[in-house]
């Protein structure tokens, strides 16, 4: 009766359109007054759940990724990629993930991807010859990657609702294989279709001017090294590296490449305020509903019915991953690790799953559930720049489904492609 | 904030001392931005939510959910803003570890605050409809470019 | 009617206090023919110790086993015990919490403004260096970032020590050792073990510079709730708690000893006097407001 009570009224007011976050933060009051806990209780919860350091590294992630996105980065990523294998038949496909691939490595968030590298690809795509679907679905399924390859303030999150026990930079390092065997996949299922389709080849680029591009993308790429390499040496913390990353790239746009207006900040910051804020009062209002869940026991009953379904742990793994996708084409990817990781992580590592590598399994999973309708907010974007129906991008999608539950599969299943890296750095 | 941590990197590595304040100052922050921010968020009709079920509904029915869903925003806001001066209250004679002149209830008065803005933004949606075409709103929802959303 | 009592811990399961409290639970649900049960949330599932603090004073939470830092803020007294050697050892604290002065604390306690009645004290053992490098003298802590727990006092305990003290929270110090942020840090055996930390160290200097008890708390709002028998109940329970808990504590100490040895942390017994003479100005600087009872405590054999 608890648990109705709580998940009850929190799928209730979401269904009619409140706000995710507002909802959980309902239905936590709802379950208090069930429990006849002090409503202080939700209260203190909410206001402990944004208060925390940790917490800080997810704004400067956003804020730095938004700054190297919108001042000129996406666009100089993309021609870095195309030196490398627009040469190729399908080429300009191979550069949409590549540049994905670079993406992801300075910014966490895969609507922004979609969104800067849609706007400059998709239509170039067009003009060379390539359907305007295909090219699409090219862009949201590669835009996953930034969520695996870090930074990524998913993991941040994630790192949070497992109760601060696993480090974000075992988090991080843990994405990189799995966002590299992402994008591998892709690339040769673009490769594929290419061929079968008769995709055009691009040019080979001349030397002299492919240096000169390589050398202008390097600025952005380096943030990566600032902040794996902050936090893998211990100099920052990984909140420090997130904060270091925004000043570096602040000082890239502005200074190096000079063709961001200054007049263009404010906008620029009060978007970043807007996206962080709605991340973090979610944050804050799923601690209050995690914290009743808790009272209420959910997470043992919820361990107590998966055992009694099975005790393999591949079974269960198997089970997760599709209650996973099928939350994931309903809800987003941030309310979904937030609510599901003190549910599910207790669960798992009883089975001997490493807290780590199941971060990756959701980040993964959760990854496809951008793309997936009727709630996607990757898939929104991408038909949006595209001009295309969401059916229209769906139907184009789903070979691009297959290669990437091929993906997930093989991250649930070989947890070296996650915890190699890891292991490797901090053992 | 931004420049808050950094200096505090700066401080320790450069100067040679771990300074105390960059910390509880820069969370302070955060926790301001998120409040207020949330409040512009709910009026720029930004939050996440889940529409394709009311999308589908004959007006009448959506009608009552958009009713509901003042109702609701209005439960949470201000139970934010009770609760919240409550704990602000209660927290005024303690002071933070780090920052002794710094009073606990300080950090969380951005909650209560916050919540009152997001109550008038919620009443104002009430009487005067909704508030997301406005231009102040709207101006980052350049056509193309989609929100920059998690 | 039946109540449950919900009792936290940032402790995993079967960590000694948490055995403890919930056989208090087990004991009052025998004796009350279960009117009162007791139900463990361990491994810190309901949030860190400020929060459950919070949660305990509204009356989310019944029973709390806390730090006694937490409580600094609203019962000065019970800083006394941060200060750096003011146990000669751990039989000597026992002595000080068992008897009139521990008493005293608990009862200063429950009539502070915290909304909390205390119930009685915990051994969290003593507080000893481990490092990556031997530390035998105060010397040898020059220049080495030793993490200490986020409180100016315990910072400069360690300043004067001999080393650098650097206050991080608990999750943050595995990584920190590891990536080599700092050198070393201080706790009690069982926690260098299940940290994991003492994959990252190679030394364990028994300095014992803080030897700093623990308390148990039930929320005023539960405790007004129960019946003057089963108040008493719960006090005569709860000193039952204190001793069993505390012989569970030194069999954890040997095993987890054992453990460390077994790892080859190699465990460095040394003279803790020098330690003692360079923390005496901490002492006179955050102690002069509880001079006397830091003599009192000094006075008890
Ligand atoms: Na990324
Ligand atoms: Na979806």
């Amino acid at each position: 009766m608890d648990t109705f009570v709580l998940l009850g009224s929190f799928f209730a007011l979401m269904i009619v359109g409140v706000p995710v976050a507002y909802a959980l933060g309902l239905a936590a009051l709802a379950g208090a007054l069930w429990m006849e806990l002090p409503l202080d209780a939700v209260m203190i919860q909410i206001a402990s759940g944004v208060n925390k350091f940790s917490l800080l590294a997810i704004p400067f992630f956003v804020l730095a990724g938004a700054i190297m996105a919108e001042g000129g980065m996406s666009r100089r990523l993309v021609a870095f990629a195309g030196v490398l294998v627009g040469f190729i038949r399908g080429g300009l496909s191979l550069v949409n993930i590549l540049a994905s691939t670079f993406f992801g490595a300075i910014s966490g968030s895969s609507v922004a991807d979609t969104a800067s590298i849609g706007s400059v690809l998709i239509p170039e795509m067009e003009r060379k010859g390539y359907p305007r679907d295909f090219a699409t679905a090219v862009t949201v399924s590669g835009s996953v990657q930034a969520i695996l390859i870090p930074p990524s303030h998913n993991a941040v999150i994630y790192s949070l609702a497992a109760g601060g026990g696993v480090s974000i930079g075992a988090l991080f390092m843990a994405g990189v294989f799995p966002g590299l065997l992402l994008g591998l996949t892709l690339a040769i299922l673009c490769l594929f279709i290419a061929k079968k389709r008769n995709f055009p080849k691009g040019e080979v680029i001349p030397l002299r001017q492919a240096l000169r591009i390589c050398a202008d993308a390097l600025w952005g790429l380096a943030t990566l090294f600032i902040i794996l390499g902050g936090i893998l040496s211990g100099v920052f913390t990984a909140t420090e590296s997130a904060s270091i990353a925004v000043v570096w790239a602040f000082f890239v746009t502005m200074f190096i490449y000079r063709d961001y207006k200054w007049s263009e900040l404010p906008k620029l910051v009060h978007r970043t305020v807007k996206t962080v804020s709605i991340v973090m009062i979610l944050i804050g209002f799923a601690a209050s509903f995690g914290y009743i869940m808790t009272l209420m026991q959910i997470p043992l009953k919820v361990t107590g019915f998966f055992a009694a379904l099975s005790d393999n742990r591949y079974v269960i793994l198997l089970m997760i991953n599709v209650l996973l996708l099928v939350l994931g084409t309903l809800m987003d990817m941030a309310p979904l690790i937030l609510i599901l990781t003190p549910i599910l992580l207790p669960l798992v590592t009883k089975l001997g799953v490493d807290p780590v590598h199941f971060g990756m399994i959701m980040m993964v999973n959760l990854g496809i559930g951008l793309l997936t309708p009727p709630v996607g907010a990757v898939l929104f974007v991408g038909s949006a720049v595209a001009k295309l129906k969401i059916e229209t991008v769906v139907q184009a999608l789903y070979p691009f489904f297959g290669a990437m539950l091929l993906v997930l599969a093989m991250v649930t299943y070989i947890p070296a492609i996650s915890l190699w890296l890891p292991n490797l750095m901090f053992k | 904030m931004c420049l808050v941590i950094p200096l505090g990197v700066f401080a320790r590595y450069v100067l040679g001392f771990g300074a105390q304040w960059p910390e509880p100052i820069a969370i302070l922050m955060m926790v301001l931005f998120t409040f207020f921010g949330a409040a512009a968020a709910y009026r720029a009709g930004a939050h996440i939510a889940v529409q394709m079920l009311t999308d589908r509904m004959p007006a009448v029915l959506r009608r009552a959910c958009a009713g509901f869903v003042h109702l609701a925003m209005l439960a949470v806001s201000v139970f934010v803003l009770v609760y919240g001066f409550k704990l602000v209250q209660g927290t005024m004679g303690q002071t933070l570890s780090e920052l002794p002149w710094l009073p606990v209830g300080i950090t969380y008065l951005a909650l209560p605050l916050g919540s009152l803005v997001t109550l008038l933004f919620v009443l104002e949606h009430v009487v005067f409809g909704s508030q997301h075409a406005r231009p102040v709103c709207t101006f980052d929802h350049e056509p193309g470019v989609a929100e920059e959303a998690i | 009617q039946t109540v449950t009592l919900k009792a936290a811990d940032v402790h995993p399961a079967g960590y000694p206090n948490v055995v403890a409290i919930e056989n208090l639970g087990k004991k009052l649900e025998t004796a009350t023919k279960g009117k009162i049960k007791l139900q463990m949330f361990p491994g810190g599932v309901l949030g860190s110790e400020k929060e459950v603090v919070e949660q305990t004073q509204v009356g989310a939470i019944q029973i709390a086993r806390i730090s006694l830092g937490v409580l600094g803020p609203v019962v000065p007294d019970v800083n006394v015990f941060n200060m750096p050697f003011v146990f000669r050892d751990e039989a000597h604290m026992r002595k000080v919490i068992d008897g009139p002065i521990g008493e005293e604390i608990l009862t200063k306690i429950t009539n502070s403004p915290a909304r909390l009645v205390a119930l009685g004290y915990m051994d969290s053992g003593s507080r000893s260096l481990y490092t990556k490098k031997p530390v035998r003298k105060p010397e040898d802590l020059k220049g080495q970032k030793i993490r200490m727990m986020g409180n100016p006092l315990f910072v400069d305990t360690m300043n004067a020590m001999g080393g650098n003290g650097i206050s991080m929270g608990h999750t943050e110090v595995f990584g920190a050792l590891q990536t080599g942020v700092i050198d070393g840090a201080e706790n009690n055996p069982p926690t260098l073990y299940t940290s994991n930390q003492y994959t990252t160290v190679k030394y364990y200097t028994q300095t014992n510079h803080l030897i700093i008890p623990e308390i148990f708390v039930m929320s005023k709002v539960t405790w007004d709730k129960l019946s003057k028998d089963e108040q008493a109940l719960v006090k005569k329970f709860s000193r039952e708690a204190q001793m069993e808990q505390r012989g569970l504590w030194d069999k954890s100490v040997a095993e987890y000893t054992q453990k460390l040895k077994a790892a080859g942390i190699e465990f460095i017994n040394t003279d803790t006097k020098p330690f003692y003479d360079a923390t005496a100005p901490v002492r006179a600087k955050y102690g002069a407001q509880f001079a006397d009872l830091m003599k009192r405590i000094a006075d008890v054999k």
